[in-house]
């Protein structure tokens, strides 16, 4: 039981270290890091859930989240490296093409 | 499995399935890129009339069970999108080249029509992935300014963002009722306990970052401007009806507990009132449209706290007259080589002295749009506040009547640019097939318009 609770406190922390990131980072490629943290916490805490009831669902869904989670990022990165060329800098904050 | 079942319950999907496919096997076979308007169009209709079939018939079965099962209200509702992709695809041509952008909105409306008829997270995860993973490129294919692919990475990280608390409280709704069933959040609802509310709260929080609301809403006014005018159409009348649709199914026979009603009913107001006020500084247009689409997310979350019969019918009859009118509108819009020029609130100038029939059916949609009477805005909105009253809240439909209405400035603001101005010298020249959709929209509003009650019945 102990072990369950420090596993869901680890994915807790992981999942909120990945949203503050989302949020004050500006980096455009630690940002991504960041939501991969947050997957990554979600899947801890799928895989700690399921195990405690048994649910083969879960577990299915935490390969999901990885193939999901590879799709998102081939579809970021071509992003992030033409805004990186157009703009050369990573820099989300000095994108000032859309204010308002 | 039950093969029939799996055939006709999913008959939509597969004809979506099906024209994708061929799609990319004439891409393959053909030397010069083929143009996917005609392959697209059919497989729209084919989808759109088999779900409308569907719908009509009463079919319901289980292909999947206990992962996707189909009732009439998902047909209804997978014919709703499908039928508002038709002009959206229209609207396409000379914007996007070649197949590809048909195949990614054939893909993200197979994900949408998967949402409809989800019974679990993890078909809701998929469907809600696929949907929106093929607009991220979608937003990047127009590449008209730089700010396309700014706009299509703040989508994608907000995007992640949401489906991670998603899926985060699917898993502590995992952990509370033991299961990962869609009906485990309307458990999660009524069961009170910290960890089914902190599910409760993240799946709803994920809803708004998906469907705008504020605070979750940073990446629409973007996303839309940085957009070319059909992908815009899209997020605008089909991502967001595929997102409320898919909460309505999430919601299910649930009410809204006493306890969750302050944050699920101040997010839209402040939304509405938020969305309405920052429409009014913009001087582009997909940029003030993204403000109204901000402001029309809260009235459509607001339908949840009324009670849950009347929910699907106001929800799914406020999607169609919205997504039409945005249609409509953006059929209207002058094309131009210059797209950030041709999206400034000043082109329109004097649009009425040129072009009369788009500049009345941009009234139309404007009026529609600030829920004036008769247009089927108006009963859209009509619905959604009174079901909000008959639930007792009183106090907060007044609110968000009172803020709905502080959009009427910047609606009537266009009219006054298509109406009112002179025409300067150059001509404004017209989208190619914008007259096509415009009609699509236009004969579907006009029945809404006349005989709203026709279409009430039948949801």
């Amino acid at each position: 039981m102990a072990e369950q609770q420090f596993l869901l406190a680890a994915s807790a922390v992981l999942f909120s270290l990945g949203l503050l990131g989302v949020i004050i980072r500006r980096n455009a490629l630690v940002m991504l890091m960041s939501m991969e943290l947050m997957l990554n916490g979600v899947n801890l805490s799928l895989v700690t859930f399921a195990s405690a009831a048994g649910s083969t669902e879960a577990a299915v869904l935490v390969f999901l989240v990885f193939v999901v989670a590879a799709a998102e990022i081939a579809i970021a990165i071509p992003i992030v490296l033409a805004l990186a060329r157009r703009r050369g800098t990573l820099d989300a904050g000095s994108w000032t093409e859309l204010k308002g | 499995m039950n093969w029939q079942a799996v055939f006709i319950g999913m008959l939509p999907e597969h004809l979506l399935l099906a024209g994708a496919l061929l799609l990319i096997v004439v891409e393959l076979l053909s030397r010069r890129p083929p143009d996917g308007l005609p392959l697209a169009l059919a497989t729209l209709a084919a989808a759109f009339l088999a779900a409308l079939w569907l719908a009509a018939t009463g079919h319901a079965g289980e292909p999947f069970p206990g992962q996707l099962t189909v009732d009439p209200a998902a047909f209804a509702g997978k014919a709703v999108m499908l039928g508002l992709a038709i002009p959206v695809a229209l609207l396409a041509r000379g914007e996007l080249e070649g197949p590809r952008p048909y195949l990614l909105l054939l893909f993200s409306l197979y994900g949408a029509c998967l949402t409809l008829s989800a019974d679990s997270f993890l078909t809701l995860f998929i469907g809600l992935e696929l949907l929106s993973l093929p607009v991220y490129v979608l937003v990047m294919a127009g590449m008209r300014g730089p700010g396309s692919a700014e706009a299509a990475l703040k989508y994608l990280v907000l995007g992640g963002t949401a489906s991670a608390m998603l899926l985060m409280g699917a898993s502590l709704l995992l952990g509370a009722t033991g299961t990962l069933a869609i009906a485990s959040f309307a458990a999660g609802l009524g069961a009170g306990t910290p960890l089914a509310t902190a599910g409760v709260l993240l799946v709803v929080a994920a809803f708004f970052l998906k469907g705008a609301v504020v605070p979750f809403h940073a990446w629409a006014p973007d996303a839309y401007q940085g957009a070319t005018v059909p992908v815009t159409a899209y997020m605008a009348a089909i991502v967001k009806a595929g997102v409320l649709l898919a909460a309505v199914r999430l919601f299910g026979e649930a009410g809204v507990p006493p306890a969750l009603v302050a944050p699920i009913a101040l997010l839209p107001l402040v939304s509405m009132a938020w969305g309405n006020l920052a429409a009014i500084r913009q001087s582009s247009f997909r940029r003030m449209i993204a403000y109204s689409s901000i402001a029309h997310a809260g009235y459509l979350f607001f339908a949840f706290l009324g009670a849950p019969e009347g929910r699907f019918e106001a929800v799914a009859f406020y999607v169609i007259a919205y997504g039409l009118m945005n249609v409509l509108a953006f059929a209207a819009l002058p094309a131009g080589a210059d797209d950030a020029a041709a999206d400034r609130l000043e082109s329109l100038q004097g649009l009425y002295s040129r072009r009369p029939y788009a500049a009345i059916t941009l009234g139309i949609a404007m009026l529609s749009l600030a829920g004036l009477p008769p247009f089927p805005g108006f009963v859209a909105k009509f619905l959604i506040f009174r079901n909000v009253m008959e639930a007792g809240y009183t106090g907060i439909a007044v609110a968000g009547l009172l803020a709905s209405y502080l959009g009427l400035y910047f609606y009537l603001r266009v009219l006054q640019f298509a109406f009112m101005g002179s025409a300067s010298g150059e001509t404004i020249p017209a989208r190619r097939l914008a007259l096509g959709a415009s009609l699509l929209c236009l004969i579907p509003v006009a029945l809404l318009t006349f005989f709203p009650g026709w279409l009430l019945e039948r949801l």
